[in-house]
């Protein structure tokens, strides 16, 4: 729409009527971009010569330039299956006709009018299920079934054209409206369900904003609101309580009562966000800041920009790491409780970055398993801790940690098997722990996975027992033949701690499972743990977790020491 | 076929501030616009309130329903509501009614008061028969004084 005829530079060029003209054709071009009907100009073939932004989406076309020059009849035959030989026949045909027609994202009414042997002009509105109420003057969101790509291409043309005017101090804001839950609605009680959910919440929406206010449906839970409030950021933050508010409130859906809510994230041109084209991705920063939680408002933050460049980096370095070497493995000695003799260790993983320096495997195992890099991590730690247990004492056993993804995907009774075969290490002196996390995924696959790991002699623990959903058919239903006490059960000194320590030790005991308890630290809770019956434990009082080259002090070497 | 009849009941807590006129002059433009409304969808019910609590009861379609819930559930005078229960009915119990509001005087209120009196009361535990019940006498009543 840029115009060629650029003023600067040159003589003042056009005549009054021409500008004039161009005015209007502008002014005209701009209201069908934002009308909710569709709207275009077809030759007498159906080969569209102009269109606007809502007939570009209701076609589904990926963008304008797509659609012009294309024939409207048979894009549209594929949106509308059960209306396409009408549609081609209408095009195809040169009398005006009027339409009505169905596609999962609803009923439109389509007006062809063909003067003759001219242009012609199809006109496209949305018509509503049952009785219009008079309210909705507007349909802010028909956009079922509409891919994602076109409502953000939309979303970013809205943000371009947008241009600040009225009174009073206007700045332009974004809220991302993210809804926790939906999913589970979809799931749960069908997508007819799932679709009019979005309807209502389209709705909800439409009641807080304000008149010119833009609503739009990203695609799956997300919805996207324009909005040119007053004072900011306060009036965008109140805006967005009540989105909160309003969207976490009970919705009766199809005779289903439904609940959800909303995170919000906002950004506010001009206070915080400098440029536009940095809206959405602001917004999405903050609300991804709160995702996962039950709902919410937040503002974009500069620091949640460098917050997330610095977990980009993380993934980089991460992704590296293994090729860097900069993983390492710490031993934490284990104790029989009844000799106080050293039978074992747990095999912790350290990362040490060059970039990031010290991590926390409570950090980096979770991106890890999320980048799908755990695989390749598991494996380096079973190698390097059966490699490193076959030069101990034949009564020393290793622990190593094995995550759920592990199960899920990849080969881990193979590389298992071959950790064992390369390191020469008898298969009964490697234990490997689990959490409980691992078995709530009810997977045949996983129970196959402990079988044959079971059938190769190795011992299997339970990780963390107590702290997680704990079903005693864990216990029955899965070979184990360790549960490891969490610290928080052996470090709580009170009487029902102390009494739920000793009632899981006879559980233990009865159903033939050896114990080990975690997270030992005072002379009180070892005299405890002992007095208890269980066998081992691990532990400050102990032992921290120290890497190799210090293992001499705990251990003799059957072999001659590297160093 | 025509459709099923349900019957709605919900408690929400009440956002309106102010004095009891306040609180009487929002119910006022509250029961206008649900009466209109009602009537025009075939819905019957009661309303009963105080300046912490609404308890209200819809009779009608179950679209016809939805449709108004979705209507209260975007007005910002009460929040927090919740779903006692939503089930088909055989017959009207507030029949002629688009909305019956319980008079603040009668004593059926003043149960209602007392009923919901103390600190955290959490709308998720009123008993949806109980309330009712409460409107049903409170329409008998008054019916017949």
């Amino acid at each position: 729409m840029n115009s060629s005829q650029s003023p600067v530079g040159g003589e003042p060029t056009g005549s009054a009527p021409s500008d004039a003209a161009n005015t209007a054709d502008g002014m005209l071009a701009e209201l069908l971009g934002q009308a909710r009907f569709g709207f275009a100009v077809t030759d007498a073939i159906g080969v569209v010569q102009m269109i606007n932004a809502a007939l570009v989406c209701t076609a589904q076309w990926p963008s304008d330039d797509a659609a012009i020059g294309s024939l409207l009849g048979e894009q549209m035959a594929k949106g509308f299956p059960t209306a396409a030989s009408r549609l081609q026949a209408t095009f195809a045909g040169s009398e005006s006709r009027s339409l009505c027609i169905d596609s999962p994202a609803g009923r439109y009414l389509l007006h062809v009018a063909a003067p003759q042997g001219g242009l012609r002009t199809v006109l496209m509105c949305p018509l509503a299920d049952g009785p219009i109420e008079e309210s909705s003057g507007l349909v802010p969101v028909l956009t079922h079934g509409r891919s994602n790509l076109i409502n953000q291409q939309l979303l970013d043309r809205a943000i371009g054209q947008w241009s600040p005017g009225g009174p009073g101090p206007r700045s332009l804001v974004l809220l991302l409206v993210s809804l926790n839950r939906f999913n589970g609605v979809n799931d749960t009680l069908g997508y007819d369900v799932g679709d009019a959910l979005l309807d209502l919440v389209a709705k909800r929406l439409q009641s807080i904003t304000r008149e010119g206010d833009m609503i739009m449906h990203l695609g799956g839970n997300e919805f996207a609101v324009l909005s040119t409030t007053g004072q900011q950021p306060t009036g965008a933050l109140s805006v967005g309580k009540r989105i909160a508010d309003l969207i976490g409130r009970v919705f009766l859906v199809k005779g289903h009562q439904v609940h959800i809510d909303a995170s919000v994230g906002i950004a506010v041109l001009d206070g915080g966000t400098g440029q536009r084209s940095d809206l959405v991705r602001h917004a999405d920063l903050a609300v991804r800041s709160i995702k996962g939680t039950s709902g919410g408002v937040r503002l974009f933050d500069p620091k949640m920009q460098d917050t997330a460049v610095r977990q980009r980096e993380l993934e980089i370095a991460l992704r590296r790491a293994l090729v860097l070497n900069e993983f390492v493995l710490h031993y934490q000695p284990q104790l029989d409780l009844s000799t106080q003799q050293v039978i074992g260790f747990e095999a912790l993983i350290r990362w040490q970055s060059g970039q990031h320096g010290m991590v926390s495997p409570a950090d980096f195992i979770p991106l890890a398993e999320q980048l799908g890099e755990i695989n390749a991590i598991g494996e380096w730690t079973v190698r390097t801790a059966c490699a490193e247990a076959a030069r101990w004492p034949s009564h020393i056993s290793i622990a190593v940690n094995v995550s759920p993804v592990q199960f899920e995907r990849g080969d881990l009774v193979g590389v298992i098997r071959s950790a064992l075969t390369d390191s020469g290490l008898p298969p009964e002196r490697l234990e490997i722990e689990i959490t409980e996390g691992l078995l709530l995924s009810d997977s045949p696959t996983v129970l196959e996975q402990l079988r044959a790991l079971q059938a190769m002699g190795l011992g299997v623990a339970l990780d963390d027992f107590g702290t997680g959903f704990s079903s005693l058919s864990y216990l029955s239903s899965f070979p184990f033949c360790k549960l490891k006490i969490d610290r928080s059960f052996v470090q709580d000194e009170s009487d029902r701690a102390q009494a739920l320590v000793r009632s899981i030790l006879a559980l233990a005991k009865s159903l033939g499972l050896t114990t080990l308890a975690e997270g030992v630290e005072t002379e009180q809770q070892h005299r405890a743990l002992i007095e208890g019956g269980c066998d081992s434990a691990q532990g400050f009082l102990f032992g921290r977790p120290i890497p190799v080259d210090r293992l001499g002090d705990l251990i003799p070497r059957t072999e001659g020491s590297p160093a | 076929m025509q459709d099923s009849l349900y019957r709605l009941l919900y408690v929400s807590r009440s956002s309106i501030g102010g004095d009891a006129t306040d609180l009487r002059r929002e119910v006022d433009s509250i029961l206008e616009v649900a009466r209109r409304n009602n009537a025009a969808a075939g819905i019957t019910g009661a309303l009963m309130f105080n300046a912490r609590f609404f308890a209200q009861a819809l009779e009608g379609s179950q679209q016809a329903i939805e449709r108004i819930f979705e209507n209260i559930q975007c007005d910002l005078r009460h929040g927090s509501a919740t779903i006692l229960s939503f089930e088909p009915i055989e017959e009207r119990a507030f029949l002629n009614w688009h909305m019956a509001c319980v008079d603040q005087e009668s004593a059926v209120l003043r149960a209602f008061n007392e009923l919901t009196e103390g600190p955290e009361l959490d709308p998720a535990n009123f008993d949806g028969a109980e309330i009712f019940e409460m409107l049903q006498t409170y329409l008998r009543e008054s019916h017949a004084a």
